[in-house]
């Protein structure tokens, strides 16, 4: 150790304590960091031990042959590859302090603390590595306890793929719901935020119509709405429902009530995107002499739904899974497919596998708003 | 590293996730590998084969919790379980609350509890904790992988319930109505016969299906006759059974369901066969379910 410094004050960052700084510190002292990484790689092994161990368990939970199991064995093998490269990791960090107390002994303070650096990155890169095998390991090891009964009453892939038709042609009913109510939803919430915004004593009494239209209809649970509205107005013969076909009544209620619900959602978001418009826009747009209707359509709305596009979609994805809560009024859609399906195997697998079609379709949407989001972000604050 | 990091992970979750691919050999059966251990030696292939015939020694029940028999049940039952549509503490007559009362009796046991719990988690064998269920289950081979059943104790057609005034009276005619079913019940698999033109609707409850039925939404629900001539008993002249079906594998035997390997099978079944030889359970049956399924006119399913 070469170098000296008073080493009370760890926390300065280096970079600051450059000559010349109106403030001079000292340099934090000097750490190769070996003790830290002989504890790290140590941890290493233990939790590569550990998830070979849970890895083992699975495997003997595994009742396969030929290629099928050389297939499993494989998939096993790569996971234990995560706990022997935390390990790896681990005596690389210790190669590299020990690297460093070389350098620092042979005056070269700069490279040891490059060296030191390095070490300290493949330590945090051992925790990454350890934890994300743990986890996984841990996966496996829930899935083979009890002789894999998890895997067998849920994750059983022969049921998912008897049913795979079945739900297939259930999911579209989804699909449908879905595709409908969200363009409902947009025209109807964004009218009901308008109204609420509207100024003026004049419109006050439909102004309170909406708020107490949101602060219901956000309060209370879809699923009763659903329930409520689909048996409901099916049992008071409601006009206009009343003389539809029997398929075509429990969709368009079934769409009326999820469009009630997230309606709701919905205005809040689009209130949320006018009120963020500068008053000064609107009040511009006035000057210029553009009617009120007309200053909405083409000054405040525009710039209001571009920045709250991601919310929107995220609401978008929680409509597109609801559309299975109106299983509860016995369509079959992809849940209630599902539980036929379950019932007539005892076994979950199926449902798993309606959980599925929804990951396809709601993974990439989610994905797509984050990425809008970041870009977003990016072009309102990344300053060009 | 960011980008490494997270194409690792990726990796550890994809590989995670095949994991579960493992070990669900192809062309398993449908059978849960962790049900115990009591197959039947012969292969299922109706009612009869799927009942334990074992007749044991009343003596030799052990109740679940000392001296109580837990039963549970799927309310509501009109006709089986009267007294109330929700509370099972409610329950105060009915056919099977009766042959209930019966076996506690014969048990010795001073308490009698009712449980509610969902039809399809009975069947499916996911309830637990209790020493019989009740709940108007037919016998099948599908079911009896995953519970034990006891003797049969009543016999059922599946019945069609619809408004007062709907006819429903043939084959053609029961191929075109928009049906109703409860989800878990056989009337699924007579309607898979069937092949109805219009897909039926599947109610987790079975009094949200009798509401669609009032709301028009269904124009005939199917359930064992006995159930829907409770329910039609009770409608106030809305709803009534119009016709039942003679399957071809005879009508659907309702036996008590036993949670599986239970060792209390021969003491039940001995009761069922007191009650039987007495004939007690033929006078439970008048006393307790007042419509007749006897005079519902027939469709026969070729």
């Amino acid at each position: 150790m070469t170098e000296t410094s008073t080493g009370d004050s760890p926390a300065t960052p280096a970079l600051l304590a450059t000559p010349g700084a109106p403030r001079r510190r000292a340099l934090p002292a000097f750490r190769s960091n070996l003790t830290t990484a002989v504890a790290f790689a140590i941890s290493a092994g233990i939790s590569a031990a550990v998830e070979w161990w849970m890895l083992i368990y699975f495997d003997q939970s595994v009742d396969l042959s030929g290629s099928e199991l050389a297939v499993c064995r494989a998939v096993e093998i790569l996971l234990g590859l995560f706990g022997v490269a935390a390990v790896f990791y681990g005596l690389l960090a210790v190669n590299r302090a020990i690297a460093a107390n070389r350098l620092a002994a042979a005056s070269d303070p700069a490279s040891a603390r490059v060296r030191a650096e390095d070490a300290r990155d493949a330590m945090w890169f051992v925790v990454g590595l350890g934890l994300t095998a743990l986890i996984v390991a841990f996966i496996a090891f829930l899935l083979g306890a009890n002789d894999g009964a998890l895997r067998s009453v849920m994750f059983d892939f022969t049921f998912m793929w008897k049913g795979h038709n079945a739900l297939l042609n259930a999911f579209w009913l989804n699909i449908k719901i879905f595709a409908v109510t969200q363009v409902l939803v947009l025209v109807w919430a964004l009218l009901v935020a308008i109204v609420r915004l509207l100024p003026g004593r004049a419109c006050a009494p439909v102004r309170i119509l909406a708020i107490v239209y949101t602060d219901v209809f956000r309060g209370v649970p879809a699923i009763i709405v659903i329930y409520l509205v689909v048996l409901g107005f099916g049992l008071a013969r409601v006009p206009g429902f009343d003389s539809m076909s029997k398929d075509n009544q429990i969709f368009w209620l079934a769409v009326l009530a999820l469009t009630l619900v997230y309606g709701a959602y919905v205005s809040e978001v689009y209130r949320a995107g006018l009120e963020s418009i500068h008053w000064s826009q609107a009040a511009a747009a006035r000057s210029l002499g553009l009617s009120q209707w007309q200053t909405l359509r083409h000054v405040v709305v525009p710039q209001a739904v571009r920045r709250i596009l991601p919310p929107l979609l995220n609401d978008a994805v929680a409509l597109q899974k609801d559309t299975a809560l109106t299983s509860i009024v016995g369509y079959v859609e992809v849940l209630g497919a599902a539980q036929l399906l379950k019932n007539k195997y005892f076994n979950l697998s199926p449902v798993f596998g309606a959980a599925l079609f929804f990951l396809v379709i709601t993974i990439p949407f989610t994905r797509f708003v984050d990425y809008l989001l970041k870009r977003d972000k990016q072009r309102t604050q990344g300053g060009s | 590293m960011k980008f490494r990091s997270t194409v690792l992970t990726g990796a550890a979750l994809a590989l995670a996730v095949a994991l579960t691919a493992c070990g669900s050999s192809s062309g398993s059966s449908a059978k849960p590998e962790n049900s115990g251990s009591k197959a039947p030696a012969t292969k299922c292939t109706g009612p009869a084969d799927a009942y334990l015939k074992t007749v044991g020694s009343v003596e030799s029940f052990k109740p679940i919790t000392a001296d109580t028999l837990t039963v549970v049940t799927s309310l509501p039952g009109p006709g089986f379980f009267e007294g109330s549509d929700d509370d099972p503490t409610d329950i105060t007559s009915g056919y099977e609350y009766d042959i209930a009362r019966a076996m506690q009796k014969a048990f010795g046991l001073n308490n009698l509890v009712i449980r509610n719990e969902s039809f399809d988690s009975i069947t499916a064998g996911q309830a637990t904790d209790y020493d019989l269920a009740l709940s108007q289950i037919s016998i099948t081979c599908e079911r009896a992988e995953v519970v034990d059943f006891s003797m049969p104790y009543f016999e059922s057609n599946q019945g069609v319930l619809v408004r007062t005034g709907t006819e429903v009276s043939t084959l053609a005619e029961a191929k075109e109505v928009q049906w109703g079913v409860q989800t878990g019940t056989t009337a699924i698999d007579l309607l898979d016969t069937i092949k109805p033109s219009k897909s039926p609707r599947v109610y987790q409850q079975l009094p949200d299906g009798y509401t669609a039925l009032e709301a028009e939404q269904v124009d005939a629900f199917l359930i064992d006759t006995a159930i829907n001539l409770g329910q039609a008993a009770r409608s106030g002249g809305k709803f009534e059974v119009v016709a039942q079906f003679e399957q071809p594998g005879g009508p659907d035997q309702y036996g008590a369901i036993i949670p599986k390997g239970s060792a209390n099978v021969g003491a039940i079944n001995a009761v069922f066969k007191q009650l039987t030889d007495s004939g007690e359970i033929k006078a439970l049956a008048t006393k307790d379910l007042t419509a007749d399924p006897g005079n519902i006119p027939v469709i026969t399913i070729k």
